[in-house]
Parts: structure tokens; C-alpha cells; sequence
């Protein structure tokens, strides 16, 4: 019993961690309407230039700066691409963010090489809590609130503020937008560097508990396609809820039985394709 | 041109398509309202109105695309239901959208013997619409107006009982719509036509029935004198002047 | 340069080129097991493998229109049949290649059954979730798959009473390579071909003309898996293991990848990825170590120039 309430526990604060990422998605997704596959690239680009900043600057440095630059290098991507993809359709843009993917794959070998790098948890945030009988690590605890923070600002922002109602407008209905006078381009571009930055901040937050390492891309990409489908695409009340419960599914499973977790959460995904068929991106395109 | 195939002996003016108390509500807004609509075999049955007054969605819940609030609808006797649009395409309802609705990659040829392995009345369609030129090239490099006809002529192809065209004459030359005229009065006797159509000039000139739909109800229905004559599609059209054509 | 959807169908220029390319490589296919060393045999042999892997992929990209991420385990999960037929049952290859084969089918099958309805690109995604499900499976159930390992230690299989060394496994391979090529091609011909592309460019319009869409694709699905596990089955024996990272997500992407620079839109066109992708991998990773950053340049630069060949049709 004490084992699955500190599961759960654990796989609450996991799926905080997880969160940051897939509200970097579904922000990308529902208001940008760009299926990014290189969303978990960019989550380990920010990683591996929060550690080399980190070694430099220390870490909060790392995770103002390595954001911004994942963020800069998205709105490059944008203005120069992906702005003039969008009118061949979702597929064409997916299948440029797939190849971009490999291609930042590709440089973060060639930069950083194939080792691992580790970050040391701050001293303020070192220690543990005794929780259930186990420990929780205090660390995670405050990556947890940050998520949480980060995502409950970005979604007060979408509802409460001018900004957030243009972005919401031109992802509801473009063409309408634009006619209100709403820069629709920019409006995506924008949407497309928070979403980025969301990412890679993420990447830095976690270098004290997992570090920097080749094919951490593969495994969050998997996962945080999963949560945001299963909290219903484009929702970013969703995506939360969906990451929260993803976390302690999986916990849950690395306790008990890991490919049933697994398992269960491809066939929700399927599921929630075939009963919610994607209308979101279908009434968008052409 | 020469015909191919002799007119068959079917008897003229049987009910193909009956449809009764067809009403559709989208959100608040009425677009039909107990609508009525009867399609007899080699009869044209032109569908009028002015902008908004049900006309696509009228045709949508005859394909199966737009599922009515009310009503029935049977074919050849059969009540549709729920029956999808392929379920109503087997059964023989063959349908054009407004905007052309082809295969980029396929000929016009190869549109046709999709239809039926001889083509059905595909080919003769084409050769009265003097795309026999065309017959082997991508219909991607057609024309707007072409990309319509080449439509046309693949549900043609499919030999079908009741033939629904959506503004079948927007955006052609008057060439291309003298050819659709022939077309259509020679598939006439083979089936039952109905089009939506907003050209009076070319639907007075083909049709032998017409209904008239404004804000989602039937406002009036007959032979093209009487309804040119009506006062009520007159109101309706205000500003239109189609009386003398 | 062929471009993502390849040459115009209809072109008699585009038939004989395409002639003409196929002799050149059935040359090339048979002169080289006579001269080749070993290695390159072996290379070859499974070259072939990802051919015929990745013209099962182009029949359901390029002339379906669906993009699947989850391929992977279609030519996986027939690796894994055979490899298990040949360690537990029997050292026939046609055992081995025919359970591969049937597995292949089977997961193509499914696929279409499940995923069938959906547009471009929540198939797309769908298809990511199914490809990871199956290498869950092939991960978690140790003790059919050998879990993280894998199977390994693979006998050579055997034909008409003869052990089959690498070049008869190569002559396997490019058997199956011609015969996959062959059968696309005959079926592209015919009134299936017209199907396929009526679906993949119109699905609205080929369901208002009577098309079944989900059967032309659950078929469709279905013939590739078949394709693809066989493929799979073959090179199983020619690697003399299997492990899950012939069916993950990045192998999913290596296919697409193979697919699309070659040219999609051909039969062909995947074939030749193949045989470039991998034999690029081997060449430029001796001398250009991020091989992977000029692969994913040039997949980017295809996309780029064909995007309008990636459009999702008129979503049914």
C-alpha cells in the first residue's frame, strides 16, 4: 500500500516534469497547427546547451539562456520554412519537423559527441523528503512547481490577456483573423517559440535528476505524443491532466509491471484517434 | 457525334427518387423546412433559389453527406435511411460537388473505367462533351470548367439511376456549356436529373421541372413557364429578371 | 532527380527510364554475388531486404497516400517470426520466410482494420503509437522475443534439404526484392492501381462513387505487411539475429527516410533509397562521421521541393 501511495506520489511529480514538454506540444499543436516531431530534439537540444551554459554560467543562467536560443532558432525555422510549408497541408510540415528532428539529432552528436553529461543539483534544492515510507527528492519536488507554474501562466495568458485571445483567434479561424487585422503569421511564429522554449526549458530543469544524453529525444517523443492525444489534442487542460496521469501510470508500471503500462496507454491513444478523429487539425487543413 | 448506344425502352416519368418532410436544422438556423422533392426517371428537375436557401444542403441529404433532422427518402422504391454515401452510390444516386471533386493523378479515360470496366455511358458523355481529346491526359492540367465536366463523366460512367449535379455549369465557356446541354439531354431519357443551379439562361434552357427553394422551404415547383410566372420566385429573385430568356 | 511523387504516371518516357534502371540493377543484382567478397554480399543481401521493406512502404505512402511511423514493426515483427520458427520449430527457410510472411499480413492487417478510417495525419501519429506498442511487446515478453536482447544466434536455414550460406541467402533476398517489385508493379496496372490512387486522391469522391475506402485500405495494409514481413523473415537470417531495434520508431524513420529520397511516388524509386541510404551509411561513415546530418539535410531538401506531393487529399 505504502509502495503504490509513493508511486503514485513519484509519478505525480514525473508527470509534472512530463507536463512542461507536452504543454510545449499541445501549445504547438492546437494554436500553432504544426504536428511537431522534432519536439523531443528540441527538448534534448536544450538539455545538452544547458549543460555546456551550466558549465560556464551555472544553472539558472542555463535555464534563461538555452531556452531563448532553442526559441531564436524556432522562429528562424518559421519565418524561413515552415511559414511557406504550411499551404502544402499538415503532412508536409510534419514531415519537415520529422527531418528536422534527425538533422538536430544529428548536430547535437556532432557538437556535444556521444557521451553523457551530468549536472550536480543545486545545494539549496539538495535533499530529500520522507514520504510513504521512501523519498522524494527536493529537487523534484521544485521542478514540479515550476511545471506547474510555467503552465498555469501560459494558460492564464491564452485566456486573460489580449495577446492570448489574437492567438487563440487565429488558431480558431484564421482567415477570419486576419481579417479582424490580427497578424496571423507572427501570431504562429510566436506560438511556435514559446512552444519550443517550453521544450528546452524543460531539457535544463532536468539535468540534475536525468542529465544530458543521446536518445533522450526518442523516449520523450513517444511519451508526450501519447499525452497529448490522450488529453485531446489541442487542450491544454488536457495535456495536463493526460501528463499527470501518464506519470503515475507509468511509475505505477516500473513498480508492477512495466509493458502492461506501456500498453495500455498505446492503446488509449488509438482509441482517442478513432473516437475523436482528429478534428481539430482536419477542419484546418486545405 | 455519333450515338453508341440506342435509347433504352424504359417508360418516362416514373418516381426514381421520393423525398418527403425533409427538414435540417444547423445550429438555429433553418436550412430546410418539411422540404419535398420528387425525381422522375428521364425527367431534369432544376433546383433554384437564391443564396442560403438550402439548395446544397438539400442535395447533401440526398447523397448521405448531410444527415436530415426529418424525413424520408427512398430510391427505386427503397427507403435510404441512414444509408451512407456509398451505400447510396451502389444503389445507384451518383452526385457532383460544387466544387470539382477528382482524382489529380488519374486520365479522363482512367476516371471513366473507374465507373465500369466498359465504361458505362462514361466515354459517350465525354464524346457529347467533346473531351475526346482528353480522354488520355491527367485531369490535374484540366481547366476549372474541364475539371467539372471530367467529374460528370466519371459518374456517368457509373450508369446511374439518379444523377445530382451541384452547379454543374459554374465557371465554363459557352462552348463547354452548349456541350453540357447536349450531354444532359442525351442522358436524359437514361435516368433522373437534378441540378443546382444559379445560371437561369442555361437551366431554363434544359430543364422540364423546377423547384424553388427560398429560406429552406419549398416556395414553388413546376414547369418553367409557370414558375417564371409565379410571383412568389419573382419576390424571391428580387432584382433577378429572367422573364425573358 | 526523381521528385516525391515521382514522374508523371502517364509519361512513356517515365516506362522505359524505369525499364531501363530495373535492368541495370537486375545486372548489377547478379554479377555482383560472383565477384563480391563476402562482406559486400552480406551487405548486398540485406540492401535487397530494406529494398523490398521500403517498396512496401512506398505502396502505402506513395501510392495509398498514408504515412505510417509504425512500418518498422510490420518488417520487425516478421524478423522476429522467423527468427523464433527457426529457433524453436523447424530450420526450414519456407517455414521460417512463410510465418514471417503470415505475421507480416496479419499486423498489416490490423493496422488497416484500426487505423483505416483515420486522416493523414492522425494515421500518421496513430500509426507511431502502434509501431511503439509492438516494440513494447517485443521489449517486455522475454520469453517468446528475448526481451531488450532479442534472439540471437540464428542457424542458417535450410532449403531442399541444403544449408543456404550468404550468397544463396542473397539470392533469396533478390528474389524477393524482383518478386515485391513485380508485384506492385502488376498491381499498380491493373484496376486495383486505380483504386488506390482514386483513394488516395480523393477519398470524399471515391466513397460518393461506391468505393469502399477502409477495404481499399485494410487491403492495401494488409499486401504490404505481407511484403514487409517477408522481407523482415529473410533478413533475420542474413543478420543471424533479431533485436527490437529493427522494429522502433527509428527504424520506422529509417524506412521513411530510404522511401522518400528515393522517390516515393515510384515503385522503384524506394528501392533505390535503399540501396543508397545504406550504402551512403557505409561509405560516408568512414569518411563523413555525421553521415546522419547530410541524410536528414538531404530528406528535408526532398520534402522541400516536392511538399505538395505530401498533402493529405481530400480527407474522407
Amino acid at each position: 500500500m505504502q509502495e503504490a501511495a509513493l508511486a503514485i506520489v513519484s509519478g505525480l511529480l514525473y508527470g509534472c516534469t512530463l507536463m512542461l514538454v507536452a504543454t510545449g506540444l499541445t501549445l504547438i499543436f492546437g494554436v500553432g497547427r504544426v504536428v511537431n516531431f522534432a519536439h523531443g530534439t528540441l527538448y534534448a537540444l536544450g538539455a545538452f546547451l544547458g549543460a555546456s551554459i551550466h558549465a560556464v554560467a551555472g544553472l539558472l543562467a542555463a535555464c534563461l539562456v538555452a531556452p531563448a536560443l532553442v526559441a531564436a532558432m524556432a522562429v528562424g525555422l518559421d519565418v524561413l520554412i515552415i511559414r511557406r510549408l504550411r499551404r502544402h497541408g499538415d503532412m508536409a510540415v510534419l514531415l519537415f519537423t520529422f527531418g528536422l528532428g534527425i538533422v538536430i539529432d544529428a548536430l547535437i552528436t556532432g557538437i556535444w559527441g556521444a557521451r553523457s553529461y551530468v549536472v550536480p543539483v543545486p545545494d539549496a534544492l539538495a535533499g530529500g523528503v520522507h514520504v510513504f515510507g521512501g523519498q522524494v527528492s527536493v529537487y523534484s519536488i521544485v521542478l514540479a512547481v515550476c511545471s506547474l507554474a510555467v503552465t498555469g501562466l501560459l494558460v492564464a495568458a491564452l485566456h486573460r490577456t489580449r495577446i492570448g485571445l489574437y492567438l487563440r483567434a487565429a488558431a480558431e479561424n484564421p482567415a477570419m483573423a486576419e481579417i479582424a487585422g490580427i497578424d496571423v503569421d507572427r501570431a504562429f511564429t510566436a506560438v511556435l517559440a514559446v512552444g519550443s522554449a517550453f521544450a528546452a526549458f524543460a531539457g535544463v530543469l532536468e539535468l540534475p535528476m536525468i542529465g544530458a544524453s543521446n536518445g533522450m529525444d526518442l523516449t520523450v517523443t513517444v511519451l508526450v505524443f501519447i499525452i497529448v492525444i490522450v488529453g485531446g489534442l489541442g487542450s491544454l487542460a488536457g495535456a495536463a491532466i493526460a501528463s499527470l496521469l501518464v506519470g503515475v501510470i507509468l511509475t505505477l508500471g516500473a513498480t508492477y509491471a512495466s509493458s502492461a503500462a506501456y500498453l495500455l496507454l498505446f492503446a488509449a491513444v488509438i482509441g482517442m484517434l478513432l473516437i475523436r478523429p482528429f478534428g481539430l487539425i482536419i477542419s484546418r487543413s486545405e | 457525334m455519333p450515338e453508341a448506344t440506342p435509347e433504352p425502352a424504359a417508360p418516362i416519368r416514373q418516381p426514381v427518387l421520393n423525398a418527403g418532410g425533409l427538414s435540417k436544422n444547423f445550429g438555429g438556423k433553418k436550412a430546410l423546412q418539411a422540404v419535398s422533392l420528387r425525381l422522375e426517371h428521364g425527367s431534369i428537375h432544376g433546383l433554384i433559389g437564391p443564396n442560403g436557401a438550402g439548395k446544397s444542403t438539400l442535395i447533401g441529404v440526398l447523397a448521405g453527406t448531410v444527415v436530415p433532422d426529418e424525413g424520408e427518402i427512398t430510391l427505386a422504391g427503397a427507403p435510404l435511411g441512414r444509408a451512407t454515401p456509398r451505400r447510396r452510390a451502389r444503389d445507384g444516386l451518383g452526385r457532383t460537388f460544387q466544387t470539382p471533386h477528382v482524382f489529380d493523378s488519374l486520365t479522363l479515360r482512367q476516371h471513366i473505367l473507374l465507373g465500369a470496366r466498359d465504361g458505362g455511358w462514361g466515354f459517350e458523355a465525354a464524346a457529347h462533351l467533346g473531351l475526346d481529346p482528353l480522354l488520355d491526359r491527367a485531369v490535374a492540367t484540366f481547366s476549372h470548367g474541364l475539371r467539372r465536366l471530367a467529374e460528370i463523366c466519371h459518374v456517368a460512367a457509373y450508369k446511374p439511376r439518379v444523377l445530382l449535379l451541384d452547379e454543374p455549369a459554374a465557371g465554363l465557356t459557352m462552348v463547354e456549356m452548349r456541350q453540357l446541354d447536349a450531354a444532359l439531354r442525351w442522358l436524359q431519357p437514361r435516368l433522373a436529373v437534378c441540378l443546382v443551379e444559379h445560371n437561369m439562361t442555361f437551366l431554363l434552357g434544359i430543364a422540364d421541372t423546377i423547384t424553388v427553394l427560398d429560406h429552406g422551404q419549398v416556395i414553388a415547383s413546376g414547369s418553367p413557364d409557370a414558375i417564371v410566372a409565379e410571383p412568389a420566385v419573382r419576390e424571391a429573385y428580387l432584382g433577378v429578371s429572367f422573364a425573358r430568356h | 532527380m526523381t521528385t516525391l511523387l515521382g514522374p508523371r504516371s502517364n509519361s512513356p518516357m517515365s516506362g522505359r527510364l524505369s525499364w531501363f534502371l530495373g535492368a541495370m540493377i537486375a545486372a548489377a543484382g547478379v554479377v555482383a554475388p560472383l565477384m563480391a567478397p563476402p562482406f559486400t554480399i552480406h551487405l548486398l543481401a540485406l540492401v535487397l531486404c530494406y529494398g523490398a521493406w521500403a517498396m512496401s512502404f512506398g505502396l502505402v505512402m506513395g501510392q495509398l497516400g498514408q504515412t505510417s511511423f509504425g512500418h518498422a514493426a510490420l518488417f520487425g515483427g516478421g524478423a522476429y517470426a522467423a527468427a523464433w520458427v527457426a529457433l524453436n520449430l523447424s530450420d526450414s527457410l519456407l517455414a521460417a520466410i512463410g510465418a514471417a510472411g503470415l505475421f507480416g499480413m496479419g499486423m498489416g492487417m490490423l493496422l488497416g482494420i484500426v487505423l483505416g478510417r483515420l486522416s493523414g495525419v492522425a494515421f500518421a501519429i496513430a500509426s507511431l503509437a502502434f509501431g511503439g506498442m509492438v516494440t513494447q511487446v517485443a521489449n517486455g515478453w522475454a520469453e517468446v522475443t528475448g526481451g531488450s536482447d532479442g534472439l540471437v544466434g540464428l542457424p542458417f536455414p535450410r532449403l531442399f534439404g541444403q544449408n543456404l550460406d550468404d550468397r544463396a541467402l542473397y539470392a533469396v533476398a533478390a528474389i524477393l526484392a524482383a518478386a515485391t517489385y513485380v508485384a506492385i508493379t502488376m498491381v499498380l496496372r491493373h484496376r486495383p492501381g486505380l483504386l488506390l490512387h482514386a483513394v488516395r486522391d480523393n477519398p470524399v469522391r471515391a466513397a460518393s462513387s461506391g468505393i469502399n475506402v477502409h477495404a481499399v485500405r485494410i487491403v492495401t495494409l494488409t499486401a504490404s505487411g505481407l511484403l514487409a514481413g517477408l522481407a523482415g523473415g529473410v533478413s533475420a537470417f542474413i543478420v543471424g539475429s533479431v533485436a527490437p531495434s529493427s522494429l522502433d520508431w527509428s527504424a520506422s524513420g529509417t524506412v521513411l527516410v530510404m522511401a522518400v529520397l528515393g522517390g516515393v511516388g515510384t515503385v522503384a524509386g524506394p528501392l533505390l533509397g535503399a540501396v543508397g541510404y545504406t550504402l551512403f551509411e557505409q561509405a560516408l561513415s568512414q569518411v563523413l562521421p555525421n553521415y546522419r546530418l547530410a541524410m536528414g539535410m538531404a530528406f528535408i531538401v526532398v520534402v522541400l521541393l516536392a511538399p505538395g506531393g505530401m498533402r493529405a487529399r481530400r480527407d474522407a
